[in-house]
């Protein structure tokens, strides 16, 4: 009889502890990283039913997987929504470099056909004031942008700060709260887990006591039980524009950038690397490129005012550029001071360079990008100038290296930041060209000269202002022979020289016979049958109002190769670089599709054990609810049957 | 499988998401009009869109300059168009003066004033501007008018060079012109030799203005024609050449002994040069005959201005040197008329060169506008069908979630 009433008695206890279960699982159906619990019954010998167990459903192995993808997925987020921000910067079809640089050019190529007027000048001049900005523009969202992924590296680092402080001190009370119900604990650690593997990617290990350690890279430990190390950053030696992750244990840092592959930390790097900074270099060559070939073309030009053309855009060999296109690793013992001088931007590559030394006297200066060693050599006496990929290095006097000293040379950096436009009015734009040959009106041969090309100003035959030292006059011998004549003092310049009438009808003939002839630093071509006594002038272009063969040179510029190794025009350079962010826009959208659904797979892995499910829960429930009120009629029935009994005795 | 009922709703919302996004792509391609947003969403296509687009971005640019350089040639033929109508009238009224012996004074006078006028128009041919004021003749010197009197002679101030505009790769087209090349240096006389009456002349000789009748014979020399008396004791004439020498008569002969017989109208023919003399020489009297030389249209018009503006009388001998002077001018002009035509068709094939590049490059935008529409625009019918299935599954999602969930409802209801 006390069988049945403990037997009911048991499992109506049972049953309600069953019933909690349930409704804690029920409660919890919405709570992260909650693990359901689930009760075992066993036969109590004797005594009916009790619980033998309950049972918190949770696989470490699938806590580890939906961590992993927890992380591919963080970073496939962040780095998709930047990529594709930063596509949408690019690719904007009305407002882009490459659409600028058509501009101009269209502007040009109408100036072309109306040189003499300033309207025409002025619009032209505002083209490339445009296409000037845009390159600002950009260069100013990217820096911005390079800002921001440093700012969102540092919340990173602080959020993750907390979370391993909390998981070190979860730890502690998991240990020193052995054989309690640790559930709540457990389930507060998963999330957390959960959550730093957002930042990013570690892997964990559990000791039989149930402390959870963390791991970084190889098995660099960051919560070791109750202790946790913290993450700080510092600015990176090599570039200061970048900031770099570090362990601090102690006072003793260790920098994990090459660790981190997962996460959103890792996406936002790798945005910055292949995003950002990719992007920036080509535009920074872009626009060394431009500035230089315009520049050039320029100033072999001469303006409205008939003065020889100066620079288009500011000098991409300032003092002050040339200054900061380098950058002492900030662990240097030694110091010199130096400067990069571009000689050729068309050489340029999009690269940055290290000059390291191995020794107080030898460098060995590396093409980081291909990882390429482009010179090496020994320096015994400063200054020093080292050559490589169209740039210049120059050490100044005065500086000491020690051995592993190391200098990053970025040749291309600031380039499209600092683009600056330096002709404001519009008569300067230099569109003739400063020599003109002419025949004389009085010639009686049908000679026809012709200026071919202005190839250095610097020439000292440009040396008196509006004025070529000296002019020249052609004075011809006789049909076939001419000499070369100083046209203010008469003086025989070069000559007698041959003239071949036959063949200069194929060829034109250039009057400056090369090499070693007289070489005014411009070239003119004579050609046609030419009479004895037949004169040409050569002379500067004092009234170039309506001459655009500069103008022309000018316009040709847009349409040559001149980048990548004469493989690129200007907007060929641009659109790869739009093209390229596209490319990796288009990539990231399937990684991150597929982290996506890997993750979707791994939570569902992980729920299929761990979650709740309301229909399983609703029929436990009444399952439960009916064994109780069967277990509550089991007393009833103790009781009725004791009833019977003391009645029985009573009577 | 155990579904937990968080994930099924996550799972739910994601499908719902999922179709949201698709849609919403549709009707972005709906109402842009474009199958792509943005390069990445198909970065092959955008490659051959930004191709075709470049090409068709450049073909407008050299259209730009082809309807400049269309408007520049235009007005260089209407230029020459009036500068070849005055030149008609000028010859129209030389001709009047050379076949009208019973012209006063007065008459040549009147002429002359009216030539003054075509002087004025020529000059205004010449100084032809376009719309900003540039001059169109003055090569590169645009801002100065290429021809100003000075001293009674016409002076070509602009300069020798030739401006050109691109209208297609590398197709150049002439868009500021040497105006010297145009009216400046056209040679005088027949465009060969010129010939011309001593001044200090007695008697009343007068030529044409003769011809190259035999290219290989032809000797290029400054000649004397000097009439003399013969062995026969008759009038006779003797050639000199400044360095050929002697050709008429051709030694071994002697002059004046030699010295052929003058008739009156026949020709004189030495070194391949024919002339036909008339009119009764003096002994002594001479001709000149030269090289042509480069002349400007001006200075030949204002040469003949000033000659008919020279009172003659009844003189004779003034009378035939006044219309050697005609002669002269009226060789000159066709000279002048021959290179005003040769240039106008010149200008004219320049036209048909713009017009046809032009055309060329309006076929060709038309091409690839064909092209780039067919790359980049949406297909509506597609649009609309891909809409209503898109929208169909969205549909079929919502129904089946709110489905299930009431089924989730009567299970925990019982």
């Amino acid at each position: 009889m006390s069988d049945i009433t403990s037997i009911g008695m048991h499992s109506l206890l049972a049953f309600q502890a069953a019933l909690t279960v349930s409704s804690q699982n029920i409660a919890n159906v919405n709570t992260p990283y909650y693990s359901r619990h689930e009760v075992d019954f066993a036969q109590a010998f004797g005594s009916g039913v009790e619980i033998s167990n309950v049972r918190r459903l949770y696989d470490f192995h699938q806590s580890q997987n939906l961590q992993q993808k927890n992380s591919a997925f963080a970073k496939m987020d962040v780095y998709l929504q930047r990529i594709s921000n930063f596509e949408s910067l690019l690719d904007d079809s009305t407002n882009n470099i490459s659409r600028y640089t058509n501009d101009s050019l269209d502007a040009l190529r109408q100036l072309n056909g109306n040189v003499g007027s300033i309207d025409s000048r002025s619009v032209y001049l505002n083209k490339l004031t445009n296409l000037t900005h845009r390159f600002n523009d950009i260069s100013n969202e990217i820096y911005r942008q390079k800002d921001n992924i440093n700012k969102s590296l540092q919340s990173n680092v602080d959020s993750s700060n907390e979370i391993l402080t909390e998981i070190a001190s979860i730890n502690h009370q998991v240990s020193s709260s052995q054989g309690e119900d640790q559930s709540a604990l457990l389930d507060e650690r998963e999330r957390l887990v959960q959550n730093l593997a957002k930042y990013f990617d570690f892997t964990t290990r559990l000791d039989t006591q149930g402390v959870l350690n963390v791991y970084v890279g190889n098995g660099l430990q960051i919560v070791n039980g109750n202790d946790a190390a913290s993450l700080t950053t510092i600015p990176d030696p090599e570039n200061s524009a970048n900031i770099q992750i570090m362990i601090k244990s102690g006072t003793h840092l260790t920098p994990i950038n090459n660790f981190i592959q997962s996460g959103q930390m890792a996406g936002l790097i790798q945005f910055g690397q292949k995003g950002l900074d990719v992007a920036s270099r080509s535009l920074d060559r872009l626009a060394l490129v431009m500035a230089e070939v315009f520049n050039n073309q320029s100033k072999l030009g001469v303006d409205l005012n008939g003065d020889l053309g100066g620079n288009v855009f500011n000098d991409i060999n300032s003092a002050n550029l040339m200054a900061r296109r380098t950058l002492a690793n900030g662990n240097n013992a030694g110091s010199c001071d130096m400067t990069v001088n571009i000689d050729n931007a068309r050489q340029l590559t999009t690269s940055d360079y290290r000059l390291r030394f191995d020794s107080t006297t030898h460098y060995v200066l590396t093409r980081i990008n291909d990882n390429t060693v482009v010179g090496s050599g020994t320096i015994s006496t400063l200054p020093q100038t080292i050559s490589a990929d169209g740039f210049s290095l120059n050490l100044a006097s005065g500086g000491t290296f020690v051995a592993e000293d190391s200098f990053i040379i970025s040749p291309t950096k600031n380039a499209s930041s600092d683009m600056a436009m330096i002709i404001t009015d519009a008569a300067k734009l230099a569109l003739g060209l400063p020599v003109v040959a002419e025949a004389n009106q009085q010639n009686t041969g049908k000679g026809i000269s012709q200026v071919t090309s202005v190839d250095d100003t610097t020439n000292s035959a440009f040396s008196i202002a509006k004025q070529l030292n000296p002019p020249i006059k052609v004075e011809f011998l006789s049909p076939t022979s001419y000499r070369l004549v100083n046209a203010i003092d008469s003086s025989v310049l070069e000559g007698p020289l041959a003239y071949d009438p036959i063949d200069a009808a194929k060829n034109p003939v250039n009057i400056f016979p090369t090499p070693g002839g007289y070489n005014p630093g411009y070239k003119v071509t004579l050609t046609g049958d030419i009479k004895t006594g037949d004169t040409f002038n050569i002379a500067y272009n004092t009234n170039p109002r309506g001459d655009n063969r500069n103008g022309k040179l000018l316009a040709d510029l847009y349409q040559k190769k001149l980048i990548e190794n004469d493989t690129l025009t200007f907007t060929n350079s641009y659109d790869a670089v739009s093209h390229d962010i596209s490319v990796k826009t288009t990539g990231a959208q399937a990684g991150y599709e597929s982290s996506s659904s890997l993750l979707k797979q791994a939570e569902v892995t992980y729920n299929e054990l761990s979650g709740v499910n309301l229909e399983q829960e609703a029929i436990n429930l009444t399952r439960y609810q009916q064994a109780y009120q069967a277990s509550a009629q089991i007393l009833e029935a103790a009781k009725t049957m004791f009833d019977i009994i003391v009645n029985l005795a009573r009577r | 499988m155990r579904v937990p009922t968080a994930s099924f709703f996550q799972q739910q919302l994601a499908i719902l998401n999922d179709q949201y996004l698709k849609i919403a792509k549709i009707y972005n391609q709906a109402s842009s009009g474009k199958k792509i947003q943005r390069t990445s969403e198909d970065t092959v296509l955008a490659g051959q869109i930004k191709m075709t687009d470049d090409n068709i971005h450049d073909l407008l640019s050299y259209s730009s300059s082809g309807v400049s350089a269309q408007n520049r040639t235009a007005l260089f033929e209407s230029s020459i168009q009036s500068g070849l109508s005055s030149v008609g009238r000028i010859q129209e009224l030389i001709m009047q003066v050379q076949n009208n012996d019973t012209l006063t004074d007065q008459n040549r006078v009147a002429i002359a004033t009216e030539l003054q006028g075509h002087l004025q128009s020529l000059l205004g041919a010449a100084s032809t501007r376009d719309g900003n004021g540039e001059y169109i003749y003055s090569g590169f010197n645009t801002s100065s008018p290429p021809f100003i009197e000075q001293d009674g002679s016409y002076l070509y101030t602009g300069d020798l060079s030739e401006a050109r505009l691109e209208i297609g790769l590398n197709k150049n087209i002439i868009y500021s012109e040497s105006g010297f090349r145009v009216f400046g240096s056209i040679p005088t006389g027949n465009g060969t030799f010129t010939v011309g009456l001593e001044a200090a002349n007695t008697g009343t000789v007068s030529t044409t203005a003769g011809a190259v009748v035999n290219n290989s014979n032809f000797i290029q020399d400054n000649y004397t024609l000097t009439f003399v008396t013969n062995g026969a004791g008759k009038m006779g004439y003797q050639v000199i050449g400044a360095s050929s020498g002697q050709v008429i008569p051709l030694p071994p002969l002697t002059t004046p002994a030699d010295a052929p017989d003058y008739v009156a109208g026949a020709a004189v023919t030495f070194s391949g040069i024919s002339i036909n003399v008339s009119g009764v020489p003096e002994v002594g009297d001479q001709l000149q005959i030269k090289p042509s030389v480069g002349e400007s249209v001006f200075d030949t018009l204002s040469g003949l201005i000033s000659q008919l503006q020279t009172p003659v009388g009844s003189n004779a001998v003034d009378k035939a040197k006044l219309s050697q002077h005609i002669s002269q001018a009226a060789a000159s002009f066709t000279q002048i008329s021959d290179q005003l035509i040769a240039y106008q068709s010149e200008v004219g094939t320049r036209l048909s060169l713009v017009d046809n590049q032009i055309n060329l490059n309006e076929k060709l935008i038309t091409d690839q506008m064909v092209i780039i529409g067919k790359l980049q625009d949406a297909d509506l019918v597609t649009i609309f069908s891909a809409l209503s299935q898109q929208l169909a599954g969205l549909q079929a999602t919502q129904e089946s979630y709110s489905k299930i969930q009431n089924m989730l409802l009567q299970m925990l209801q019982i």
